[in-house]
């Protein structure tokens, strides 16, 4: 089932320049998103990647309904999350990292309390629902006290939970962990992997933080200047356009053992050291069968491409190795939570 | 494919209304949190509609009866104008912390709940200097009826609460024209500042002071004589005094539903505005 479909949207934003000299100059435009089609399944987990200013926000506020875009449709679960707002709202938990969804001068347990009320959740699935949270987000140590007076990585606690209270079969998360400590940051992460493991959510992560989406996402898309470049699998991005895998093999001391094999290029010997590149489509478990089989091999330790490498060479301008041009999209296949 | 919220007119207005009380409670609650805010807020209102109130008087108190009006002519309009007021801060005053809530961000999650944005806007901070106004404007009102001695009879008390509810109606309207506007152009703000002024400097006094340009745009572009001076002069049999014919002192009811649907209008456009270009 689509949970998001996004359909040729479009967004500008036009630029007001100084009163006294808008007549001599041009009217100044900026595409924050450029024919931009996507769908999410339900239960799909999508990290939604991009340099600042790529379109990112741009395009969680579309899909939320905050921002209406010049052209193209939003869907999500059937309704415009424009014209539906009240019934939009029901279905989808929103976070921003930046700003907090709580009431400033209660405590945060007022604000879930209310939440409660605005969903209209029974009592006892509150309470559970909020058990289950603190378990997993350790509110309780703080929940007495006043928004206004909660740590950043408390405040983001509470309005993660806020945001899932109501179990939104849609979830979108603008930088979640920004700015939070290690320890924090896992508890959010762990309890982003509960909602995916239920399979019920499309959960939609905006971050610049490689790590959380190498933990959370099957699934990225990947914008820049307003458009996507690129909407796959991690594996597919770290190993696309030829990109692959090192492996380092040392080798028996004159064994003799293998040095040109097929299914990888030789990078560097150096005496018992074999570096070798994985030819695109070999797996690991293949060439590893390959070393063993030729035997002389001592150990094998494989070095994958990290996410982070991909998009520091993306972003800045190199998109060879996104397999050519940035358009067009490819159609994802809905992938596991 | 259909919305998995599918639910009928009836189920979203039980809803929007949940929704409301929870707000409102917890802007209550936000008041309350603090109880020398609390007490400080409802003293504010007070001093201030007492210095209006202070102001009219002597005023009034000073010159000879102006255009035929008393000085408890002139302040019954003055405390029906600080009534309407009053319940117009009861219950709508946060329309005029639009700006604020925008720049909190409290407005764009407003937009992320189940529940229409107005109502969240109007229940997302209890309005304690509602409370101040509120005596200050009942107050005023029981002294200067009982200075002017007037024959009630129901239609006459009908339509002096009618005139209270029509001048909040007109108050709330400015206000959504003004926060359309607002919504449409941030620079704009200042324009709730002006239009408090406007109704709070002008809608005090009997329209007949003022010179014949200020008599027809308070009329017939901004409606501030009829948010207390028309009705209130019906209320006082002074309809046949009044500029531009007594027709006009019974039709605030009506002026105050036309505009609010102007206001309703500009509210919707500046929501739409506001989401097609933010802010």
């Amino acid at each position: 089932m689509t949970a998001i479909e996004v359909r040729e949207v479009s967004k500008r934003f036009r630029l007001r320049g100084p009163l006294l000299r808008r007549g001599r100059q041009p009217r100044r435009e900026t595409v924050a998103l450029d024919r931009v089609s996507l769908e999410i399944g339900a239960g799909e987990f999508v990290g939604l990647l991009g340099q600042n200013g790529a379109g990112k926000s741009t395009l969680v506020r579309v899909m939320t309904g905050l921002l209406v875009p010049d052209s193209g449709t939003v869907r999500v679960l059937g309704l415009d999350p424009n014209r539906d707002q009240v019934r939009n709202a029901a279905n989808i938990g929103v976070t921003f990292g930046q700003r907090t969804q709580l009431w400033w001068d209660l405590r945060a347990r007022d604000s879930f309390g209310i939440l409660r009320d605005m969903y209209g959740l029974p009592e006892p699935v509150f309470v559970r629902r909020m058990r289950e949270l603190d378990d997993v987000l350790g509110l309780s140590g703080f929940w007495d006290t006043q928004a206004r007076h909660l740590s950043l990585g408390q405040r983001v606690r509470c309005d993660l939970a806020a945001a899932v209270l109501h179990r939104p079969l849609v979830l979108f998360l603008d930088e979640p962990t920004i700015g939070l400590d290690v320890l924090v940051r896992s508890q959010v992460r762990a309890m982003l992997a509960d909602l995916a493991r239920t399979g019920d959510h499309a959960i939609v992560l905006t971050t610049h933080d490689v790590d959380d989406v190498e933990a959370l996402c099957p699934r990225i898309v990947l914008i820049d200047r307003g458009r996507p470049l690129f909407d796959g699998t991690l594996a597919d991005l770290t190993g696309i356009g030829g990109r692959s895998g090192t492996v380092t093999v040392e080798l028996t001391a004159g064994g003799g053992g293998p040095v040109r094999l097929p299914g990888a290029r030789l990078l560097e010997l150096d005496g018992v050291r074999a570096t070798y590149a994985l030819d695109p489509g070999v797996g690991q478990e293949e060439f590893a069968a390959r070393l063993l089989g030729a035997g002389g091999v001592r150990s094998i330790d494989f070095e994958g491409v990290r996410l982070e490498d991909v998009l520091r060479s993306v972003y800045a301008g190199d998109h060879s190795r996104l397999g050519g041009p940035p358009a067009p999209v490819l159609p994802a296949a809905p992938a596991p939570p | 494919m259909t919305g998995v919220a599918r639910t009928t007119a009836g189920a979203r207005t039980r809803r929007a209304w949940r929704a409301a009380g929870a707000t409102g409670r917890a802007g209550l609650r936000e008041r309350l949190a603090d109880k020398a805010d609390f007490a400080l807020a409802i003293v504010n209102g007070v001093t201030y509609q007492v210095t209006v109130l202070l102001f009219a008087t002597v005023v009034f108190t000073r010159f000879p009866p102006l255009a035929g009006w008393t000085v408890g002519q002139v302040l019954l309009v003055s405390s029906v104008r600080l009534l309407a007021h009053a319940v117009f801060v009861l219950g709508f005053t946060n329309v005029r912390e639009i700006p604020y809530l925008i720049r909190q961000g409290r407005f764009d999650s407003f937009l992320l709940r189940p529940a229409p944005v107005l109502l969240q806007v109007c229940t997302s901070r209890f309005p304690l200097n509602a409370v101040g106004d509120l005596t200050v404007a009942v107050t005023s009102l029981g002294v200067c009826l009982s200075m002017l001695r007037l024959d009630w009879t129901p239609a006459r008390a009908g339509f002096l609460v009618l005139a209270v509810a029509s001048g909040a109606v007109l108050e709330l309207a400015l206000a959504l024209c003004t926060a359309g506007v607002v919504l449409l152009r941030p620079g704009s703000e200042a324009l709730f500042s002006w239009l408090d002024t406007v109704i709070g400097s002008f809608g005090n006094y009997p329209l007949n002071v003022f010179p014949a340009v200020l008599r027809a745009a308070f009329t017939f572009v901004l409606p501030v004589a009829f948010v207390a001076f028309y009705p209130v002069a019906a209320v006082l049999g002074k309809a046949d005094t009044v500029p531009y014919g007594p027709a006009l002192t019974l039709v605030a009811p009506l002026v105050a539903l036309v505009w609010l649907g102007v206001g309703r209008w500009a509210w919707r456009a500046g929501l739409r505005a506001y989401r097609r270009h933010g802010w």
